[in-house]
């Protein structure tokens, strides 16, 4: 890894080859370069889930994650203590460490003469975390551990006994070679051997201290039997120390050196220029991006950042900073030679002395020092997405030109302080020439002698072989011991974590499909849900509620792209998947007798946002503000007071008040396009025809695989997710919506389906809808657990009926659904019935304290395509995402095709996202969210002045466990690979493991998993006895930790 | 009447339930016993305790005599002509401030039980919590400066240590630095009006104090200029406003109830407690006018051109305050009371709201049917493009009040000590003594 990162770092001269290229071209293309590790999150307001390392996925997934490594500083695993923790609890079992060392394939051969062989030393080595400590550490185990002298907690029975054996005989080797009582003192320097800075004792009298008492010379054996454990490790430490003393004081393979002003100059002076930059720019960049929270914005946005910046900064009357000294002269300099923001950029990089080859590098160091804030930049140029632009003119470019000018003021000030007077090309050869605080790591004993010593007594080996081993057979093991890296064993571990989830699952996948659970042939009601793993638990309890019902899911969009514009939106809004750009225009209007009302709510929402406004601003400004401060402060009493301690009944009385005060009128979708307006002219069309209408409900129906049995009502429900004080909410919203509600999409579905010419044309393709048949659109609110159905009024009264059965079933799933999410709430009453636990989450959605409104998709590691026979009855833990699909309708694998294209890049952003959030919270994900401080309405920063956060905060990650998702989809293999090898997108998932393949036969029921090394392997079940609980409730209930699956089935089955 | 006057004792809970609740956090946490339900049950024990004692503490107060009450609870320690009375002082002012104190307290402490829920501070911001409220408290009730102080200390410290909450990044810890020593630095000047008070009026009962000046100006204007300068660094005020945005590191509970309520009116508070004393020295009420009106203006423009929600309310929060100040310098004392109260209860509840932003500024733009810039910011860009370009300089630099500063002030003592420094190793090295480690 070091000698990659080294390469990339100092690309090599290749100037024969390329024509020399414009200095200009170079920046753009290192811009461009750079830009692709910046992180790609969007505005807060579209918040959209997507693989955190995107940049890195044309790699493996564990070469991507090493690479971002070295890149990014980032971690990418669980730390190696919680690995350990997770061992020690059974987490990671032993048959997981063996099987996955297994698949490593290490060949069984000694590593040298004595020492074990490759295979078992790997086993211990990743086992036991043996590797590089820090320096700090190993004193820490030396002199407060007594490490030295004594087998560390870890080391088994068998090893201490072999080292003590093998040391005795040669220790009466030696003895008797040294010749006697004349050698002991050979021999004892064997044993012990003066600390580095420490005088050089006698060994025998420091053998003696040791031990406690006095040492014959004549009789080395008897000192010996008194305390054989403290002469056995201290003389395998010794011999150690020994055999890799010529290695101390060589460079660390795996030190990066600092290359670059801001490193060198932090490493010499111990102070870091980004402390003043950032200071000054971070501000600036946040007044420049901002979306609407100042009230007064930036002049000059329009002429993009760096002219902006200039301006601000020279204009009018202020003091300067010491270090930016001069930078008035530059500005005006800069501004009389009309220099644009790539031209000073060319100019800044000459002036640093950064070579032509260096400038890839150099652009992409200086970029990753505030990833969040170029990444801004980065996004909101190349895809602001339909949030749309400001009137600033966003580039990278402006960004980097500001930076580099700042730093340019920055190097200088520190450098004049080290000394370093002149230009500032001489910054980087002068600091190369001063002692260094924290200077090059060197190797030593906490990274060679103590990882030999530690597998040493791991393995058995004594002091003997290790004496007599050479000089190659020492470097062999140390290679050894350096190949097996921290990142290595944390691979390996991972995979052993991963593995226990798998066998789990497939396990409970196996014996759900060996006696399966009775599905309904002739529903009566259908239920569509949105493929979100938050719908699994939903499912199981309407189920298990109502045996006569089928469930179904199908992704949240419901395959209709729109955009869609509510009555009280003041613009469209695209309700689909962020990469797919919608076609057709969807409003909804206030039905004709309910215009009144329609009216009156508008004005009314407008006489309350003007005064809303009118009021922020004044609370905000001067004298106006003391007016307002002073009368309107008491009230504002009424409102904290209640919504902090009664936060359920304010919200309800809120939205009472609201209900009554802003009267919702009767509305209907524009769905319907006249047949005749075929013209494709305009962007986006208005509604759908007919024809477009049918295409799109067939699809749907054929994807989840019901072409011929329908029941009497099929409910569509999208998904939205109500909370308050929570800057993340597009991020609990629908993901495949654009993090916005699916109610619009269910409520158009249903409406569409039950157009009779929709019906007639749908026949002609042979999919026959019963005319009794009524589908009905809704939306589900999964923090608060309520489902609202749209368009009642419309249906016959046939229809009506059977909806209130349904809608009594409705509420008991959602009841029980709120009881099976309490568990996992630590802040939850522990006992409580059903509907308190629906009352304690709606109490969530409106309490402004609530920081986990609900917890998102957090725990989620799966994703299972096909019938629900081969879920229904197995308790997933709400873990899985599930996705309806036949695969006897399909023999060619069309549909599944269209089905894996949608739901593998976006189930593994969500998993992904969720992934590395979890590992590594403070760097790929957002923090703890306590801190938070919303920025220019498009992120946040930690309190007033940080890098932008992005990702994930903590409160959304906090119980995820980070396991890739694991797709297991009811095909054949030989299907799936056909699939792969025609979609590129899906092919880079899977082959580089970026999610987990697992397919199960349709006919034969065989499950098999895809591994890039070995490609699809049969799954063995390895438990047959799964538990059998009669409902979830009796599974879950007084448990609130993850829980393996079970088996649900009814007791009169 | 002897009743009502024991009753009005009750009032010493408001400050000791608190103390008493963190004393009790602070041993549950030595053996580890402090579970999250555990602790905040005591916290919120506590706080309703205080509460209690305080609104009984009232109305054995409103139904006594009219006019303040002195309350003595006995005295620390005494010697060679001075006592230190533990003296809690009851009327208008002090039961309005304590009662909102109590009450912002009770509102935090429910908020952040669900707010900090498995944050591994929970515990010390619950210590800390109720150890500023005690502080506060006694601030409020004190009824001469050498309590006030005891208070005054107590809140600078919690405040302190709130903001470097998270210590594990850097920034909470170098904000906290630099509150820190504003904080200790505005110290001097009530440490000094302290002294001055003893020294020439021999009293430091706030009532006692104000008649004795009468007879002295020159006194009252010292003890005046001093508690100003101390009030200037608890309420960030020019120039030393600095650190309120940079205050900002800690959770949003403490943020709230901290800088955006309560710890920042402290100031006020102590000009409003010495205002008697202060009517007696006109530089010292021009001092508050000068100081609070620059405050206000910089501040209230610097709010306008912030672009992150946190910011923008702190600076409307020292614009208002500001505001404050010139009313006390004008003598309007009852205003200022009023609009201390109701400003504090209106920030705590814009800073917990402060997640909101967005939600917020999404609902006003459907509600209006804009999709961008509002009024306001129309009315901003009709102004000239230099106009504008001037001014938004002026407020986002805030006046660059803070680079000079740093320049003309920080730099230059850092400078001078650091020579100092050297020439006191040179002495050393004369005298044979070695260098410490370290140094160059």
């Amino acid at each position: 890894m070091s000698t990659a990162t080294a390469h990339t770092l100092f690309p090599g001269p290749q100037p024969e080859l390329a024509p020399e290229r414009d200095v200009h071209e170079r920046v753009r293309e290192a811009l461009e370069h750079a830009s692709h590790y910046l992180p790609a999150q969007a505005p807060l307001e579209v918040f959209v889930h997507h693989n955190t390392l995107h940049a890195f996925q044309h790699l493996h997934f564990h070469a991507a994650i090493r690479e971002a490594q070295a890149k990014l500083k980032v971690r990418g695993y669980l730390t190696k203590e919680t690995y350990r923790d997770l061992l020690a609890r059974g987490r990671i079992r032993e048959d997981d460490l063996e099987a996955v060392l297994a698949d490593e394939r290490f060949p069984h051969e000694p590593i040298a003469p004595g020492f074990p062989s490759r295979d078992v030393a790997a086993g211990l080595v990743i086992r036991h975390g043996v590797g590089a400590e820090t320096i700090a550490h190993l004193r820490w185990n030396l002199v407060e551990k007594d490490a030295a002298n004594r087998f560390d907690g870890d080391i088994r029975e068998g090893p201490r006994e072999a080292i003590v054996r093998s040391t005795r005989a040669w220790l009466e080797h030696e003895i008797a070679a040294a010749g006697g009582p004349a050698g002991a003192r050979e021999v004892a320097a064997k044993v012990v051997s003066p600390a580095p800075g420490e005088r050089s004792l006698d060994p025998l009298l420091k053998l003696a201290a040791l031990l406690g008492r006095r040492v014959d010379p004549r009789d080395l054996m008897a000192a010996f039997a008194c305390n054989p454990e403290l002469f056995s490790v201290r003389a395998l430490w010794t011999a150690c120390v020994r055999a890799c003393e010529h290695l101390e004081g060589q460079p660390c393979p795996m030190d990066s050196p600092a290359v670059f002003h801001r490193d060198l100059l932090l490493r010499t002076s111990g102070e870091d220029p980004n402390d003043l930059v950032h200071a000054h720019l971070i501000p600036l960049c946040a007044a420049f991006l901002d979306r609407g929270q100042s009230y007064w914005t930036m002049p000059d946005r329009e002429r993009g950042f760096f002219r902006a910046w200039s301006k601000v900064l020279s204009s009018g009357l202020g003091v300067r900073p010491a270090w930016l000294r001069g930078l008035g002269d530059r500005l005006r300099d800069w501004d009389a030679r009309k220099l644009g923001a790539e031209d000073v950029v060319i100019e800044l990089l000459a002036e640093l002395g950064i070579a032509d080859d260096e400038i890839e590098a150099f652009v992409e160091h200086t970029l990753l020092q505030l990833p969040g804030w170029a990444g801004m930049f980065h996004r909101l140029e190349s895809a602001p997405g339909p949030i749309g632009r400001t009137r600033a003119s966003i580039h990278l470019i402006d960004y980097l030109a500001v930076r580099l000018a700042l730093d340019l003021f920055a190097y200088c000030d520190i450098g004049a302080r080290l000394g370093v007077r002149g230009q500032a090309r001489a910054i980087r050869a002068a600091c190369a020439e001063l002692p260094m605080i924290s200077g090059p790591k060197r190797r030593g004993r906490h990274d060679t002698a103590w990882p030999l010593f530690r597998l040493c007594q791991l393995a058995g080996v004594s002091a003997a072989t290790v004496y007599s081993a050479s000089r190659a057979d020492v470097a062999a093991v140390l290679g050894f011991l350096d190949e097996l890296d921290e990142a290595t064993r944390l691979r390996v571990l991972h995979e052993a974590y991963e593995r226990r989830y798998r066998v789990e699952l497939l396990d409970g996948l196996a014996a759900n499909l060996a006696a399966p659970a009775p599905v309904t042939a002739a529903p009566r009601y259908q239920v569509v849900f949105c493929i979100d793993d938050r719908f699994e638990s939903s499912r199981r309890h309407l189920e298990e509620i109502a045996p006569e019902c089928e469930t179904l899911a199908a992704a949240g969009f419901f395959g209709l792209a729109i955009a869609y514009q509510g009555i009280d939106d003041p613009s469209t809004f695209p309700l689909c998947p962020v990469v797919v750009e919608p076609q057709h225009r969807i409003e909804e209007q206030a039905l004709t007798q309910q215009f009144s009302v329609a009216e009156l709510r508008a004005r009314r929402r407008h006489q309350l946002g003007s005064i809303e406004t009118a009021w922020g601003r004044m609370s905000r400004s001067l004298l106006l503000g003391s007016i307002v401060t002073a009368i309107a402060g008491f009230f504002a009493a009424i409102p904290l007071l209640a919504s902090v301690f009664t936060p359920r009944a304010a919200g309800r009385v809120r939205r009472a008040v609201a209900r009554w005060w802003l009267p919702e009128p009767m509305t209907r979708l524009t769905e319907l396009r006249a047949g005749s307006d075929d013209t494709r002219t305009a962007q986006v069309m208005a509604g759908f025809t007919l024809d477009e209408m049918a295409t799109r409900v067939a699809a749907l129906l054929e994807n989840m695989g019901i072409v011929r049995r329908f029941g009497r009502l099929v409910v569509v429900l999208g998904h939205d997710s109500s909370s308050v004080n929570n800057p993340y909410f597009p991020a609990y919203s629908c993901g495949a919506c654009g993090g916005r509600s699916g109610g619009p999409n269910a409520r158009l579905f249903a409406r569409m389906a039950n157009l009779p010419g929709v019906r007639e044309r749908l026949a002609a393709r042979g999919i026959v809808v019963p005319e009794d048949t009524m589908f009905v659109g809704g939306l589900y609110d999964t923090a608060n657990d309520m489902i609202r159905l749209y368009d009642v009024e419309d249906l016959p009264p046939a229809a009506l009926a059977e909806l209130r059965t349904l809608s009594a079933q409705l509420e008991e799933m959602c009841r029980r659904n709120a009881h099976e999410r309490c568990r996992r709430f630590a802040s939850a009453p522990r006992r409580l019935s059903p509907e308190r636990a629906q009352r304690h989450v709606e109490a969530r959605a409106f309490d402004v304290a609530q920081t986990r409104p609900e917890l998102g998709h957090a725990t989620n590691a799966a994703c299972f395509v096909g019938r629900r026979e081969i879920t229904a009855g197995l308790f997933l833990d709400r873990r899985a995402f599930l996705v309806s699909y036949d695969p006897m309708e399909d023999p060619k694998g069309a549909i599944l095709e269209r089905i894996l294209l949608a739901a593998g890049p976006v189930g593994a952003g969500i998993n992904l996202e969720y992934f590395f959030s979890s590992v590594d919270m403070e760097r790929l994900g957002a923090g703890t969210k306590l801190p938070h401080n919303v920025t220019g309405l498009f992120g946040v920063m930690n309190g007033a002045s940080s890098d932008l956060r992005t990702g994930l905060p903590k409160q959304m990650t906090e119980i995820h466990e980070p396991v890739r998702m694991h797709l297991v989809v009811e095909a054949t293999p030989a299907m799936l690979l056909a699939i792969a090898g025609r979609q590129p997108a899906v092919a880079e998932l899977v082959t580089n493991e970026w999610l987990r393949l697992c397919a199960v036969d349709p006919v034969t029921r065989e499950i098999q998993v895809f591994d890039a090394r070995h490609g699809f392997r049969p799954h063995t079940p390895t438990n047959a006895g799964l538990p059998r609980v009669a409902r979830s409730a009796d599974w879950y209930t007084g448990r609130d930790n993850f829980l393996p699956p079970a088996l649900i089935r009814p007791q009169n089955t | 009447m002897f009743d009502f006057f024991s009753l009005a004792h009750m009032i010493a809970l408001a400050p000791a339930a608190p103390a008493l609740g963190g004393l009790v956090i602070t041993l549950l946490l030595a053996p580890r016993l402090g579970s999250e339900r555990l602790v905040a049950r005591v916290a919120q024990t506590a706080l309703w305790l205080g509460f209690v004692g305080l609104l009984v503490g009232l109305v054995g107060w409103a139904l006594g005599p009219a006019g303040p009450l002195q309350l003595g609870f006995g005295s620390w320690y005494s010697g060679a002509g001075y006592d230190f009375r533990i003296d809690l002082v009851v009327d208008g002012r002090s039961a309005a401030v304590s009662a909102l104190v109590s009450l912002l307290l009770l509102a935090t402490s429910q908020f952040s039980i669900g707010y900090l829920h498995r944050e591994p501070g929970f515990n010390r911001f619950f210590l800390l919590m109720l150890l500023f409220g005690a502080g506060m408290q006694t601030l409020v009730l004190a009824g001469n400066l050498e309590l006030l102080f005891v208070g005054w200390e107590i809140v600078g410290m919690t405040s302190v240590l709130l903001v470097g909450f998270f210590h594990e990044r850097q920034g909470p810890v170098k904000a906290a630095t630099r509150v820190l020593v504003t904080y200790r630095l505005c110290d001097i000047g009530l440490l000094t009006a302290g002294v001055s008070l003893h020294r020439w009026l021999h009293t430091s009962d706030w009532l006692a104090a104000a008649q004795a000046a009468e007879s002295m100006t020159w006194p009252a204007t010292f003890v005046g200029l001093s508690l100003v300068f101390a009030a200037m660094g608890k309420s960030a005020q020019f120039p030393l406003g600095g650190w309120l945005p940079r205050a900002m590191e800690g959770p949003t509970a403490s943020s709230a109830v901290f800088y955006g309520s309560l710890s920042v009116h402290a100031g006020v508070y102590l000009l409003l407690r010495a205002a008697l004393l202060l009517e007696h020295s006109l530089a010292a009420q021009i001092m508050m006018i000068v100081v609070g009106a620059i405050t206000a203006v910089i501040s209230a423009m610097s709010s306008q051109a912030s672009p992150d929600a946190k910011s923008a309310l702190s600076y409307a929060t020292a614009s208002q305050v500001g505001l404050m100040f010139v009313e006390i310098g004008f003598g309007l004392y009852t205003i200022a009371t009023i609009h201390l109260v109701a400003h504090a209860m209106l920030r705590y509840y814009q800073f917990l709201r402060t997640p909101s932003a967005l939600q917020d500024a999404l609902a006003r733009r459907a509600a209006l049917g804009r999709t961008e810039a509002d009024e306001g910011a129309v009315r901003w860009e009709a102004l000239g493009l230099r106009t504008r370009r001037y001014v938004y300089r002026m407020a986002i630099e805030r006046f660059d009040v803070e680079i000079a500063l740093d320049r003309y002030v920080v730099r230059p003592v850092m400078a001078l000590s650091r020579r100092l420094d050297r020439l006191e190793s040179r002495l050393l090295a004369l005298h044979g003594e070695s260098e410490r480690g370290g140094r160059r």
